[in-house]
């Protein structure tokens, strides 16, 4: 299992984004690449990525991942959605401790960039995602 | 994490425009903008809400003009012609009035500029502490609009009228007054319609993935009160204390949905009822059975629908059957409500395409995502058929 986050866990999660039928149903429509980014990282992880925060910007298209771009410091990156959580609140998020939507609604999940009217009617789409990276897994 | 919204004050059992008065003068309140539709604002209440807050510092703009389903250019519209600095906006009504009123106190506090299609519980709107303050005094027995934190639109999108579940903490009515009596003249069907959104708002918030301690009472104390005083005043329509019972489930029921979620019952009605234009409550309320019996595939929302089951029966001492969906249907019968679209009318008789269309929409519904079980297209799909035909046998 590769190690989250890091480049092969992004490109894991692509791959299980493609053999998912839930997320294409209900993500048709969506055609705007989401960075993801992961602050507050543990010691651990910070010897790795001392520049703070890494990312994945995952290009999605019609519920299809068609790349994903990896950056070990996502600071300044832009993307037309930007989710950002810290480390710890990821993992709850793809263990399943916390559903996607209530980790938006308790403002654990923040969406730093992004139309909210769009998000709204995508929050299958989300759950959907966050099953293909359960299947990716965290160790 | 778990927090509680709610509004910041619950007038029960009150005399609406006395209290208003009080209200108003309590707070030192001194502009006010006044909304409502055209049929409460006929009626002899209104005139005497009015008169009751009537003093001669006191400014009163009045809007009368609230249409059933209000749409977002609506709103714009109106706030064009009433944008103003006022200390409170009034909202006299049932669950248009009360959301329209939400809607516009946003554009107010934020301006014109800002998209009403994006408001989300998980942004920061920075208005909850800001004037107008927003009281609610509602005038049917169900929407739970005064106590939640929910709007619905209306909005076209790619040439389709669609119905926007929007909701945010901050948009909490800071006091809502409940007096019955404004709903006596209410016509049954209306009565029945607006308590089964507010059975709906309990069942779906029961099970809803945010559900808690402080959530379940509410959903739990709704469900009781519905199965117990609507029969009665569908025997009896002017039964104000029953209704008085439906109101204070209805208020209850929103402050459950609005911490807890919704589910696939909302999600579903929301398109049938915009595609079909059938009220809220009637759709939702058909719909709640058949998305019960789908729920049952998960043990919590089985264990929290038995729990239910137990306290009606062993404390409200009502006979019910073998499940929670047949239960339903069960009250249903008894207060001759239809089941399936079919008993509704012939003409809701939708073929599979407009049924794949439905189920397509519903997937992007935010209320979906609160359903206890995730459901899938197919398993939509196969909801809307059974209700169509009324056949909960479908739902496997
Ligand atoms: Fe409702």
């Amino acid at each position: 299992m590769p190690r989250f986050p890091s480049r092969e866990w992004a490109d894991e999660l692509c791959k299980a984004i493609n053999e998912s039928e839930g997320y294409r149903r209900s993500a048709k429509g969506w055609v705007w690449p989401i960075l993801f980014k992961v602050t507050d990282l543990p010691d651990e992880l910070r010897k790795i990525y001392a520049r703070g925060s890494p990312g994945m910007k995952v290009e999605l298209d019609n519920g299809v991942c068609k790349g994903v771009e990896w950056y070990d410091d996502a600071e300044g990156v832009d993307s037309p959605y930007i989710i950002s959580a810290k480390y710890s609140d990821w993992l709850d998020v793809i263990n399943g401790k916390v559903h996607p939507v209530s980790a938006f609604v308790r403002r654990r999940l923040k969406l730093e960039k992004g139309s909210f009217a769009t998000i709204m009617r995508y929050s299958m789409a989300a759950v959907e995602l966050v099953k293909c990276a359960q299947k990716v897994g965290i160790e | 994490m778990t927090e509680l919204s709610l509004p910041r004050r619950i007038l029960i059992d009150e005399d609406a425009g006395s209290a208003l008065g009080t209200l108003l003068e309590y707070y030192n309140i001194n502009s006010i903008l006044l909304v409502t539709d055209k049929v409460i604002a006929n009626k002899d209440f209104f005139k005497e809400i009015l008169s009751l807050i009537d003093r001669e510092d006191l400014k009163i703009r009045i809007f009368s003009n609230v249409n059933p389903e209000p749409s977002i250019s609506d709103v714009i519209e109106v706030y064009q012609d009433y944008r103003d600095s006022y200390d409170a906006i009034i909202a006299v009504g049932g669950g248009s009035v009360i959301d329209f009123s939400k809607s516009l106190s946003i554009l107010i506090k934020k301006g014109g500029e800002f998209d009403l299609r994006g408001v989300a519980p998980f942004q920061s709107l920075g208005i909850e502490f800001t004037k107008p303050l927003l009281i609610a005094i509602p005038t049917t027995c169900g929407t739970g609009s005064d106590a939640s934190y929910g709007i619905v639109l209306t909005d076209t999108l790619d040439n389709i009228l669609v119905k926007l579940a929007l909701g945010n903490y901050e948009l909490v009515p800071h006091i809502t007054i409940l007096d019955a009596k404004l709903a006596l003249e209410l016509p049954i069907n209306l009565k029945i319609g607006t308590a089964l959104d507010a059975l709906s708002h309990a069942v779906e918030s029961l099970v809803a993935i945010d559900s808690n301690e402080f959530t379940r009472p509410y959903s739990e104390h709704t469900i009781r009160y519905i199965f117990k005083y609507l029969p009665r005043i569908v025997d009896n329509p002017q039964d104000l204390e029953s209704l008085k019972k439906i109101m204070y489930a209805a208020t209850m029921a929103g402050i459950a949905f609005t911490n807890a979620g919704l589910g696939l019952a909302h999600a579903i009605a929301h398109q049938l009822g915009a595609g079909l234009h059938i009220h809220h409550g009637t759709i939702v309320g058909m719909t709640l059975p058949y998305v019960v019996k789908f729920n049952y595939r998960s043990p919590t929302a089985r264990e929290m629908y038995e729990g239910i089951r137990k306290i009606i029966t062993l404390i409200d001492d009502i006979k019910l059957g073998n499940n929670f969906y047949e239960d339903i249907i069960d009250l249903y019968d008894r207060i001759g409500f239809p089941n399936s679209l079919v008993k509704l009318s012939r003409e809701y008789h939708i073929s599979s395409d407009a049924i794949n269309k439905y189920a397509d929409m519903a997937l992007h519904d935010p209320e979906i995502v609160y359903n206890p079980v995730p459901p899938r297209y197919e398993d939509i799909r196969m909801i809307i058929k059974a209700l169509v035909e009324g056949d909960i046998n479908i739902i496997t």
